[in-house]
């Protein structure tokens, strides 16, 4: 079976010397191509520090990350970047977003590093997500929401292997957040690439096919969600516990 | 106690912002702790340089109208002391010198100083002045003449003074028969010339012929005293160069210099009642002491630096404010949210303001110690490595120089104060839990169009219709300079964003980026690049404005290029038409010679009244130039092919024939408001104006020596009645007359003193300075001049590049302080760029996530920097180019005789400024972008 990603004996620590916090330990990991998984955890897990190192801006202290079956973590910093540019998308927080660039612009901006100028993609992206009569607003012209969905696009710009997305619904209202996951469903299923989120919002976990639960720099347990919130948080709290 | 604490916290965290505001206060302290210290080393020296100068004599006395003229900003001040004694300057170069020696001294001066019992002895010398021909490599040297004061060694064979140390040779003996000296270092140094070997010869003119020294000794000689002798000759040789013997050798005849050594316990202040004794004889003659010596030693050394420092302190402090300011608004821009948080939890609006004042008293604190330290170490440093002597090798400072440098540093404090701590009261508390929008800010039409009607003033200063210098001098200062500040100021938001509109696709080509990722890089926060970008431009602005003002000043000078290739004299004796005939069989000539006639004499009191009838000046005299008309003006091919502004040189040719007219330069007409077809009156004699010229005469005719600096009256004019008396005696303007006319008005029908020469292909081909010396060398070879005259050839190419270089010595001297100021200022873009990266860091962070290299992070900011130069660029070559033309306007106004002031911008010059300070800018921009990536 193809794997989008592999992750063996990972390790990562904090600190210095006599004041270091192991935060990954010893972590195998893998996910399928074209799957939508969620990763959920208590604060201070390790949840966005594994999505750090699986996007390659952290090195990790030992073990190996695959990615669309090329190793990053023995890559150096410049191979890993432009390996990040092309091959992951990444969805944050609080969006990122260029303040100075519009929203067009902003979708392009992986493309415009490449030096590649073809806006077409960007174009059928803001299409897809409903955002094409926006396209030359600036980010302080758009509501959180849009501003989201200008995020996925350009994460999904470069036709990458692997999206990975760190907690992107937590500065939105239910109902945006609701909206987002659907997107990002839709979007799984029409182009086949592999999402990869990190949540703590059993109603958003419930939007993936699998969750897999982190505990004390650990998967200490992964279950499939069945697209029903109370189930993600039964056997969230059950693996917790356990 | 608070406020401390927060401000050294915050500086802290922004070390490297703290280090670039603290260099620019400790370059301004540095700059003024170098000065101030010299000046206080130099001075603390001064009992010890008089002391030495003049040991063992503790006074000495000058005979009537003795040594040399000093110019106007040295004139001798009146004694207001009480006493007689009075010095020379001492420090500094001293221009020209008269040609007469003094008088001897009164005999009942002498007998009363020498029978005197304060006296312990005396010594008489006769020292005159004498003018050197000195040509290192065959170079007529530009400038005044050199001089030197030659003496007769006294009896004992050596020279008297403990100072003076024989180097190499040997005292010359004053017995032998010969043309021997022994020479000063002095004589060269005071030109920068190399020191001759002993056994070469020095080349001295007089008032009747040209003599030749053989150098048998070199001595050092401390030069505080201009009297004191600069050379010692035998009194065979004095003899033939002054036509006397030295008051040793004949009996009865007095010196001119009388220096007493003064008994045990007694200075120099003890003749005074001596000569009080004698004072009718005293009050002609010049009384020195040694301490008046140092008095003077003193005042010259501090009036030294006074000159220089006005100008050098004034671009020391803009600069030193314009960093701190900067840097501080840099910083406050940063921390907007945490100075927003303290506002939200009580801090009022004063005590934000007294955050900004604390920090930047610290910075200026740090600044001054680290600015103090290292100028003192430098000027040790300086002195242990002088060679010159005159200085002591440790620093001598008091209080004063710290504390001059402490009061620049609190100066700097309060001005750069100002803007930070108006940013920071204008925080509003809320922006602490507000997002701080992120959108750039607009462009204010009203900001565009106030900044550029203040340029306009400086603008308006530079049209012709001022009157007066001064007025417009001080109206620049006080209005036109202050409105260009302001008005730049106002328009910078809109030339960022004219630069990143235009320039965008270039800098991006050049770092390899998409202009996207550079969009807006500087315009979205102007307020932080503007301190910069004003402090950058004032480096390089202010050097253009120099070099500006200095070239149109120049050019005035410059002989026009229209004036024949050379004037050769033959000075003080003439030469004869024989001597000339030869001389046109000189290898090097391109048409036969043509004799120049050439005498200094007012204008007639009717001409006079005439011309202050039309509001014109007629203070000086004229100098008339008498050429054969033919020769000059006539042929096809005219010997001096001017440009005619009225007439032509075919009619100049026939009128000036007749004897009657003359053809004057449009600077003439300028001055005195005549105009063609008026007739000017000299010596009874009536000459028409039938022609002008617009042409550049002045330091091609002094050089030559065709006229003085002093002018010169004819002896046949000095009895002339209808004369008018000139308030000064310097040229005012130049007659072109027939030969003929000229003569009739010397009464000179014999010898011939200046030719014009016109060189051959070959000669013209040639650098000027290798053509003087060859056609120098063939027409001696051919005129074959007697002792009685000295063959000189005068270039005009060699004169322009003489002037040209003297001139860019003199602007470069003041264009090297902007030059500093930009070293300086260009520190600032370090601040810049890394407040610039933190302020961008969550934005560069997104993009390092999304793909972006640490390599085309580094690219961004050195894209970031280009645009600032950009602006830099922009700014200072059009502030340069307003100022330096309304500097002009000034010049235009000083300028004396009607000079022609033409606006020169030397292009290349400011090229090389704008290469200099882009270079520098690159460099300095490209020291933090690696940290910055990181």
């Amino acid at each position: 079976m193809d794997l989008a990603v592999e992750i063996n004996g990972l390790r990562k620590s904090f600190g210095i010397d006599g004041n270091k916090i192991e935060v990954i330990k010893n972590l195998n990991f893998s996910l399928e191509k074209g799957a939508f998984e969620i990763i959920m955890g208590q604060s201070g897990s390790g949840k966005s520090t594994l999505l750090h190192l699986m996007a390659g801006l952290l090195n990790p202290d030992d073990g190996e990350i695959i990615v669309g079956g090329k190793e990053i973590s023995k890559l150096n910093d410049e191979k890993r970047t432009i390996f990040r540019r092309k091959h992951i998308g990444l969805i944050f927080q609080d969006f990122n977003l260029i303040p100075t660039l519009t929203a067009e612009e902003n979708v392009m901006l992986p493309l415009l590093l490449d030096r590649k100028h073809d806006s077409s993609k960007a174009l059928e992206l803001l299409d897809l997500l409903g955002l094409s009569n926006r396209r030359a607003h600036l980010p302080s012209q758009l509501s959180g929401g849009e501003r989201q969905r200008i995020a996925i696009a350009r994460a999904l710009v470069t036709n990458p292997q692997i999206v990975l997305a760190d907690e992107p619904t937590g500065n939105l209202d239910s109902p945006a957040a609701h909206d987002l996951c659907t997107l990002l469903k839709k979007l799984n299923k029409e182009t086949e690439c592999s999402i990869l989120m990190v949540s703590h919002d059993p109603v958003v976990s419930a939007a993936a096919e699998k969750v897999h639960v982190l505990k004390d720099g650990g998967i200490v347990g992964s279950f499939t969600t069945e697209g029903n919130p109370h189930t993600v948080s039964e056997r969230y709290l059950a693996a917790i516990e356990g | 106690m608070i406020l401390f604490k927060l401000a050294w916290v915050s500086l802290l965290k922004e070390k490297g912002q703290l280090f670039t505001a603290a260099f620019g206060v400790a370059a301004a302290v540095g700059l003024l702790v170098w000065h101030c210290g010299l000046a206080e080393t130099a001075v603390s020296q001064s009992e010890k340089a008089a002391i030495k100068a003049t040991t063992p004599f503790d006074a000495w006395i000058q005979g009537p109208s003795h040594g040399p003229k000093i110019g106007k900003q040295q004139t001798q001040k009146a004694p207001t002391n009480g006493k007689r004694a009075i010095a020379d300057q001492a420090v500094g170069f001293r221009r020209g010198g008269s040609r007469a020696a003094a008088a001897p001294i009164p005999q009942e001066l002498f007998e009363a100083v020498a029978s005197s019992p304060t006296v312990k002895s005396t010594l008489e010398l006769q020292v005159a002045p004498i003018v050197l021909d000195i040509r290192p490599g065959g170079h007529i040297i530009q400038g005044p003449p050199m001089t030197a004061q030659i003496a007769v060694i006294p009896e004992s064979a050596k020279q008297p003074f403990a100072a003076n140390e024989l180097v190499s040779g040997e005292w010359v003996s004053r017995e032998a028969k010969s043309f021997d000296a022994t020479v000063s270092y002095a004589v060269f140094e005071q030109r920068k010339l190399p020191i001759p070997e002993v056994g070469s010869t020095i080349n001295l003119i007089t008032q009747n012929r040209t003599l030749t020294l053989r150098i048998v000794g070199l001595y050092k000689y401390s030069n505080l005293v201009a009297a004191f002798p600069s050379i010692y000759t035998t009194e065979f040789a004095y003899k033939e160069i002054t036509g006397k013997a030295s008051p040793q050798m004949i009996e009865g005849d007095r010196g001119n210099l009388l220096l007493c050594e003064m008994a045990d316990g007694l200075t120099g202040d003890a003749l005074e009642e001596v000569l009080d004794t004698v004072p009718q004889a005293a009050d002609k003659c010049t009384f020195t002491t040694v301490s008046a010596l140092r008095d003077r030693f003193e005042s010259d050394t501090v009036g030294q630096i006074r000159a220089q420092l006005p100008l050098s302190l004034t671009l020391a402090f803009i600069t030193a404010v314009c960093m701190m300011t900067t840097v501080l608004v840099s910083s406050i821009t940063e921390q907007r949210k945490r100075i927003a948080m303290l506002r939200c939890i009580g801090m009022t609006r004063k005590a934000a303001a007294g955050v900004i004042l604390t920090e930047t008293l610290i910075i200026a604190l740090i600044g001054w110690i680290i600015g103090l330290a290292l100028a003192l170490l430098a000027l040790q440093c300086f002195l242990f490595f002088d060679v010159s002597e005159q200085l002591p090798k440790l620093v001598h400072i008091t209080f004063i120089t710290p504390l001059y440098s402490l009061a620049l540093c609190i100066l700097v404090c309060m001005f750069a104060t100002i803007a930070p701590a108006i940013h920071a009261i204008k925080i509003a508390p809320l922006e602490a839990i507000a997002p701080i929008p992120t959108t750039p800010s607009p462009i204010s039409k009203k900001k565009i169009t106030l900044g550029i009607i203040l340029l306009l003033p400086l603008f308006v200063m530079g049209l012709p219709f001022a009157k007066n210098e001064t007025s417009l001098r001080y109206l620049m200062i006080a209005i036109g300079m202050p409105c260009f500040t302001i008005g730049c100021w106002l328009l910078i938001h809109p030339i960022m964003r004219f630069v990143e509109f235009c320039f965008l696709p270039f800098v991006a080509w050049c770092v390899r980026l998409d202009k996207h990722m550079l969009a807006r890089r500087l315009s979205r926060e102007p307020a932080r690049a503007v301190g910069t970008i004003m402090t950058l431009s004032f480096g390089l602005c202010s050097f253009i404005a120099i070099h500006i003002w200095g070239g149109t000043l120049m050019s005035s000078y410059v002989p026009s290029p229209e004036w024949p290739d050379a004037i050769v004299s033959a000075l003080p004796g003439g030469l004869t038409k024989e001597q000339v005939e030869q001389g046109n069989k000189a290898t090097g000539l391109g048409r036969n010679l043509i004799p120049i006639e050439c005498t200094q004499f007012p204008l007639d009191k009717s001409t006079c009244k005439k011309i202050e009838a039309n509001g014109g000046s007629s203070d000086g005299q004229v100098l008339i130039f008498g050429v054969d008309p033919q020769k000059a003006f006539g042929e096809n091919k005219p010997f001096a092919n001017f440009k005619f502004s009225n007439g032509n040189a075919a009619l100049a040719a026939i009128e000036l024939t007749k004897g009657d007219t003359c053809i004057v330069p449009d600077m003439f007409l300028r001055l005195t408001g005549l105009k063609v077809g008026d007739t000017i009156s000299l010596a009874g004699k009536e000459l028409r104006i039938c022609g002008s010229v617009n042409l550049n005469w002045h330091l091609v005719t002094s050089r030559a020596q065709v006229r003085t600096l002093n002018g010169r009256l004819d002896k046949k004019e000095k009895s002339q009645k209808s004369a008018a008396s000139p308030k000064s005696k310097r040229t005012m303007g130049m007659i072109f007359t027939s030969e003929n006319t000229a003569r009739k008005l010397t009464g000179n029908f014999d010898r011939i003193n200046f030719l014009w020469a016109e060189l051959s292909e070959e000669l013209k081909s040639i650098h000027p300075l290798q053509a003087t010396v060859r056609l120098d060398e063939a027409l001696r070879g051919t005129m074959k001049p007697s002792n009685e005259s000295v063959l000189k050839v005068h270039h005009r190419d060699e004169i322009a590049d003489g002037t040209v270089a003297h001139g860019n010595d003199i602007i470069g001297t003041m264009a090297r302080i902007p030059f500093w100021s930009l070293i300086v200022t260009s520190a600032g873009i370090i601040a810049l760029l890394i407040a610039s990266a933190k302020a961008s860091q969550k934005e560069l962070r997104t993009m390092r996530a999304v793909g972006m290299t640490q390599g085309q992070v580094m690219r961004l900011f050195a894209g970031e920097a280009m645009l600032i130069i950009i602006c830099m660029l922009i700014i200072s070559f059009f502030g340069g180019m307003l100022i330096g033309w309304s500097f002009t306007a000034c010049t235009r106004l000083a300028m004396r005789a009607g000079l022609a002031v033409t606006l020169v911008i030397p292009w290349l010059t400011v090229l090389k400024g704008i290469c200099f300070a882009t270079l520098l800018c690159i460099i300095m921009s490209a020291l933090p972008l690696r940290s910055i990536a990181k």
